[in-house]
């Protein structure tokens, strides 16, 4: 009896969770029967000439974004949680902060506040230095300084967040044991908190996949540029959504192999005791205050200050609040349905651990994050647009094309994952046994989760709905082209004027959106406290 | 046995997604179900879109405009309280809002398309978007090598892509032709916008129709090998680096200059007019047609007419330093101190015709 029950219940979640999956991956399944046959002549122009140098450039991007992130993220977070150096306190939020910027502006920042033309490198030039040393922005180096410095505080926060709990202790009995300090990091502390860092790598180079906007600026030639050329320049929607699945496909791959990796161990259990913080000798520390200093002044401060620069002389009489209200509505509906479906589907892989449905269910769900936006816009858009009228009149009146309902559904697909994983590791943090021990004291399953639960839970599924927020504030050509009638957005007013090289008209709407970002993140910071 | 289990399991579930996508998204294509289901939903539509977008006849006028809100809001809101036609735009990139007018088909609430780059709306034209109409107004203000030829789209601003040069450095007698920029006398001085831009499509579209594929080949050729630093991602960023010195000549659209210049009269870059002997000055047009599927085309066209008149056309294009296609239109006074140039008198469309192949010429010659 109480074995039919819970197997009843396995496949009712089941069913639940790859239904909710399928939703969300639906729309992608349309690129595979994608509109019209690509022209011949273009697959092997697009094989011989485009397609080498978007591999090799990607590769080489992601190496060096993915690089930069880990060494500052990882090293950043070891540093605040177990040391104590000069600025500490601040430094320890500041350096999240990069975070409420949206990678094509803080890209725009640097290529044209670096530029031959502005103030920097006239002042280099005007000391005698030579001007072909002047750095480049727009090389490979200054896309993954630029990328790199937008990115890593997913890594800093996550694995901030985990060095709280996981590792520290280890690393002192290791340490103790008479691992040198480089010995006792990388063979304790990194495979306790892989599951932190590795997750945030992810994000950081699937965002680095899907990005357009950034790379267009960096002069980048990408998979996914090589995605939006091939529909606007070359004309073929059908080639574009071929080489989107293609690049999807490799993702899958390569997650796959991440997953089986991560497998093979098994997480470690949370330590008791919080770190505690040493104090670092006065030259290394001053050094630490130092690089944090520098990071935090690269990715934060004079970003914003140049933003201000170039605002016109009266910028409030100019305040788009309309955009404001839509950014802020659409991000936070985004966030809403984005964090209760990763609750539901990592309560689901937790009742049920080791469910293979729904391991892939799962999986699926967050495949939308390596789809580049504009791609995924497509999809939707066409997806909604032919189940309108494949179920009639009826439902064509709802406006399921036309209406909210598709911005945020193609908002939800692109960044579901982040809602997955930021709800998974906040479920990580509820031990199973105190949920039995809410039981023995006699409370049911609805009042153990409420009572219990959510308390528990409620900061991490804050700091999930937080990062969500902050990602859908800040996409794109989804927004652009889903938003209905009489909704505008902060990106998008930053689109309408730079499109147009207007620079001036950009500034404000841009810094609006990294002053809406950086609510969210203050928040997050706080509340991890 | 767990590898294949887990590798089989996940093309399975991909599997579902797509058949079920398949069915829910290729059911309506075929057969005449997505006729009569236009015309049935049609009144349902507008009475529940009323709240967030009327869409009935008399409500307010659809434009789907590439033309970006600063450029073209002012205009429009002239039109509003000149006619007291209310006004609705969606602004997005020419091909999403391409895409999305395909998608739409007859229910789409569109009635006019604006775009900048005549490929654009060749693309629409071509893929049946735009309805045919014919205007006395229209034909005799735009000329003719500046609208298609059935009339389903008409430029509204005329914009010359042409060379500019650092006015304290270069000689504007050792400048001549835009193939010329490829000798090796401009080695390390050039600099270029990127070629993913439409508006360089489109200069290298017109090149391939006036010289051949592989004579412009080796023109890119030459520019590439020429250039001082890489493609820029931006007209603007352009001319500033020509002005700061980092190059000394490039080609960019002359409105990005008369902005500059207007925020800096001294600003030490000019526009110099090529190949006045022989095809002229390579020349755009921002512009629209009337969608297909409108159900107001007639409004539709009374807009456009009236974005083609002489009071307007000044207004349209001296909003951004354009020209008006109408000829002998009062310019904005930063404009006209240019001086006139001869315009390559060649049928725009080709822009469109030819982009694909001008892409894959750029990327042959390694213009990034």
């Amino acid at each position: 009896m109480a074995l039919s029950r819970s197997t009843h219940s396995l496949w009712l979640t089941r069913g639940a969770v790859l239904g909710a999956a399928l939703l969300l991956c639906a729309p992608l399944a349309f690129l595979a029967i994608s509109p019209g046959e690509v022209a011949p002549g273009l697959w092997p122009h697009v094989a011989s000439v485009m397609l080498p140098r978007a591999l090799a450039q990607t590769a080489a991007l992601l190496v060096g974004v993915g690089a930069i992130a880990l060494v500052l993220g990882i090293g950043f977070a070891w540093a605040v949680t177990r040391h104590e150096f000069p600025g500490r306190r601040w430094l320890e939020w500041a350096l999240a902060l990069p975070l409420a910027f949206p990678a094509y502006v803080l890209a725009y920042v640097y290529v044209a506040g670096l530029s031959f033309s502005a103030a920097p490198a006239r002042a280099w030039r005007a000391i005698g230095l030579p001007a072909d040393a002047f750095p480049e922005v727009r090389s490979l180096v200054g896309a993954c300084v630029v990328l790199g410095l937008a990115l890593f505080p997913y890594v800093y926060l996550m694995m901030r967040a985990s060095l709280m709990r996981h590792g520290s202790a280890a690393f002192d009995a290791a340490r103790m044991l008479g691992a040198s300090p480089r010995q006792a990091f990388l063979r304790v502390v990194m495979p306790a908190t892989r599951v932190a860092w590795l997750g945030a790598l992810g994000l950081v180079l699937l965002e680095t996949l899907a990005d357009f906007g950034a790379v267009k600026m960096l002069g980048r030639d990408t998979l996914t540029t090589l995605v939006i050329q091939s529909w606007t320049g070359l004309k073929s929607l059908a080639l574009a959504t071929q080489l989107a699945l293609a690049m999807l496909g490799g993702v899958l791959v390569v997650l796959l192999l991440a997953r089986r990796w991560q497998r093979a161990t098994p997480p470690a259990a949370p330590e008791l005791r919080a770190p505690q913080r040493t104090r670092l000798s006065p030259v290394s520390g001053l050094a630490v205050t130092g690089a944090a200093t520098l990071v935090v002044l690269l990715g934060v401060v004079w970003p914003i200050a140049q933003l201000i620069a170039w605002m016109p002389s009266t910028p409030w009489a100019a305040v788009p609040w309309s955009a404001l209200r839509g950014t802020v509505a659409i991000a936070a509906m985004t966030a809403a349905v984005a964090v209760v479906l990763g609750v539901g589907i990592a309560a689901a892989r937790r009742r049920f651990p080791g469910d293979r449905w729904l391991g892939a269910g799962s999986f699926l769900a967050g495949l939308g994050y390596a789809v580049p936006g504009a791609v995924m816009a497509v999809a939707v858009f066409w997806c909604l647009l032919s189940l309108e009228r494949a179920l009639g009149a009826h439902v064509a009146a709802i406006g399921l094309s036309t209406g909210l309902f598709a911005l945020v559904l193609a908002l939800v697909m692109r960044f579901q994952r982040v809602g997955l994983s930021g709800a998974a590791s906040a479920l990580a943090v509820m031990r199973p046994s105190l949920m039995d021990s809410a039981a023995l004291l006699g409370h049911r399953r609805p009042s153990r989760w409420w009572r219990v639960g959510l308390p528990v839970l409620r900061p991490g599924l804050f700091a999930a709905a937080l990062l969500v927020f902050v990602e859908a504030m800040k996409e794109l050509p989804a927004t652009l082209m889903l938003r209905p009638f009489g909704w505008d957005t902060l990106a998008v007013e930053v689109y309408n004027a730079t499109s147009e090289g207007l620079w001036s008209q950009a500034a404000l709407p841009a810094l609006l959106l990294v002053v809406v970002g950086l609510i969210p993140v203050l928040l997050l910071l706080r509340d991890r406290r | 046995m767990r590898l294949i289990d887990r590798s089989s399991l996940l093309p399975l579930a991909v599997g579902i997604a797509a058949a079920l996508t398949l069915a829910a998204c290729s059911a309506p294509g075929s057969g005449d179900s997505g006729t009569t289901d236009a015309s049935a939903a049609a009144p349902a539509a507008d009475a529940s879109s009323a709240a967030a977008a009327p869409a009935a006849p008399d409500g307010p006028l659809v434009v789907y405009s590439e033309r970006k809100p600063p450029l073209l809001d002012p205009i429009l809101a002239a039109y509003t309280a000149e006619t007291g036609v209310q006004i609705e735009t969606r602004i997005d990139g020419a091909d999403a809002l391409i895409e999305r007018l395909a998608a739409e088909g007859a229910n789409t609430p569109a009635d006019l398309l604006i775009t900048v780059d005549a490929g654009n709306l060749y693309q629409a034209a071509e893929r049946d978007l735009l309805a045919p109409t014919s205007s006395p107004v229209l034909e005799a203000n735009v000329p003719a090598n500046l609208r298609d030829a059935q009339g389903r789209w008409f430029g509204l601003s005329e914009r010359a892509r042409t060379i500019m040069y650092a006015k304290d450095r270069v000689d504007p007698a050792t400048l001549s032709t835009y193939e010329a920029l490829a000798e090796p006398q401009w080695k390390g001085k050039l600099c270029l916008r990127s070629s993913a831009k439409v508006y360089n499509q489109s200069l290298v579209a017109t090149m391939i129709e006036r010289l051949g594929a592989d004579a412009t080949r080796e023109v890119l050729k030459g520019w590439v090998a020429n250039l001082a630093a890489p493609p820029f991602a931006d007209d603007t960023l352009l001319l500033q680096a020509i002005a700061a010195g980092q190059c000394e000549v490039g080609v960019t659209n002359t409105y990005y200059l008369g902005r500059l210049i207007k925020e800096d009269a001294a600003f030490a870059v000019a526009p110099f007019w090529p190949n006045q002997a022989d095809a002229g000055v390579h020349v755009n047009i921002s512009g629209g047609g009337v969608v297909a599927a409108s159900d107001r085309p007639e409004q539709a066209k009374a807009l456009l007419e009236w974005l083609a008149s002489d009071t307007v056309q000044a207004k349209f294009a001296g909003l951004n330093y354009e020209y008006p296609v109408k000829p002998g239109m009062e310019l904005d006074p930063i404009v006209s101190a240019w001086g006139e140039f001869k315009a390559d008198p060649v049928d725009i469309a080709v822009a469109g015709r030819r982009q694909a192949e001008a892409v894959m010429l750029m990327n042959e010659a390694g213009w990034r």
